[in-house]
């Protein structure tokens, strides 16, 4: 047995193994990579239009600003569209109502209705809690003595990877200006 | 007999090969580090910005809470008594905009605690970047975040005139 020969398969066959390793590792890398952008930018979707809405609660508005206030669901008085035109805008999570167009589980429809129109917001969210505080930060259920709102989103991947769903998520506590404008 | 030439030559591709391996577990771990980072800082903003929210609804001085001062800016508060402490008030009851100097908040989220602290100065509408020497119509509340799990800290600021 030549021993040149056989070292050179030996090294070879583990230089080989270590090339296959290492783009087994690159692939999964990108994978994930994918994956963890797509949650962070459906999480970045959802924050902006949860933006453009709460931070003009009660615009236009004088009285009953917020006429439902729950964790799942609130209902609330803008003139979100600047038009002169008080809506009634309200943001539901239908905990209840899954979205059949992807494999996640956990995933559930996060509805926005402006006066009657309906707008799903389809960004694979798993979580979609609302909590209500006084203006001196106590917790309050009551829709006349909210001030401040708490929003946390959370996104997962609309596709496991390796057993568990890539996630994202933020929060937020809006403090709208015009509860303070007489 | 193996050529010894042979076996440096082996010796050597691994050895590039290794470093290039290593370069690339860099990279992967570089990469995973700031996607992380950029969900982090996303919320470390949000909280800043929260804070900022509570601050900008609040009157300008203490002595406008309820009533205008006499003389604008001389009638304000001065710098050395920029603090809640000094008005005899507590978070969450301040009620005015420099209540928030020296103003330290932990927020406990999804992503871990972050803490935020507040300071407040008085500034020019000309040169909002640096301090005015004495009193104005403008201050300047300058927030910064910081997590144990973020490299750098994230600092907001916003002026409010009077």
């Amino acid at each position: 047995m030549n021993i040149g020969i056989v070292g050179s398969f030996v090294t070879a066959g583990i230089l080989i193994i270590s090339l296959l390793s290492l783009r087994l590792s690159l692939y999964r890398n990108a994978t994930q990579s994918a994956l963890d952008l797509m949650c962070m930018m459906n999480v970045q979707a959802v924050s902006e239009i949860v933006e453009h809405d709460f931070t003009k609660i009660g615009y236009g508005a004088s009285a009953d600003i917020i006429s439902a206030a729950d964790s799942n669901q609130v209902t609330f008085l803008s003139d979100i569209n600047d038009d002169g035109t008080v809506n009634t805008v309200t943001w539901r999570y239908n905990r209840d109502v899954p979205i059949p167009s992807t494999p996640n589980p956990n995933d559930h429809q996060l509805r926005r209705t402006v006066d009657g129109t309906v707008n799903d917001i389809q960004l694979t969210v798993t979580s979609f809690s609302l909590d209500y505080f006084t203006a001196t930060g106590t917790v309050t259920s009551n829709p006349d003595s909210i001030r401040q709102l708490r929003v946390v989103v959370i996104c997962q991947a609309p596709e496991a990877y390796g057993g568990r769903y890539a996630q994202s998520s933020w929060q937020k506590t809006y403090i709208p200006i015009n509860f303070y404008i007489e | 007999m193996v050529d010894s030439s042979e076996l440096l030559m082996v010796l050597g591709a691994i050895i590039i090969f290794s470093v290039a391996v290593v370069n690339v577990n860099r990279g992967i771990a570089r990469n995973e580090l700031l996607m992380v980072e950029a969900d982090l800082e996303y919320t470390a903003v949000a909280i800043g910005q929260n804070l900022v929210d509570e601050a900008r609804v609040k009157a300008f001085d203490e002595v406008s809470v309820s009533s205008a001062p006499s003389q604008v800016p001389a009638g304000f508060t001065g710098t050395n008594k920029f603090g809640g402490a000094n008005d005899g008030e507590t978070y969450p009851l301040f009620d005015d905009f420099d209540d928030y100097h020296n103003f330290t908040r932990t927020d406990t989220t999804v992503h871990g605690i972050y803490t935020t602290n507040a300071t407040v100065t008085y500034v020019t509408e000309n040169d909002p970047e640096h301090s005015a020497g004495g009193k104005t119509a403008f201050k300047r509340l300058t927030v910064v975040v910081t997590s144990p799990f973020l490299s750098n800290s994230v600092t907001l600021s916003y002026v409010k005139p009077y």
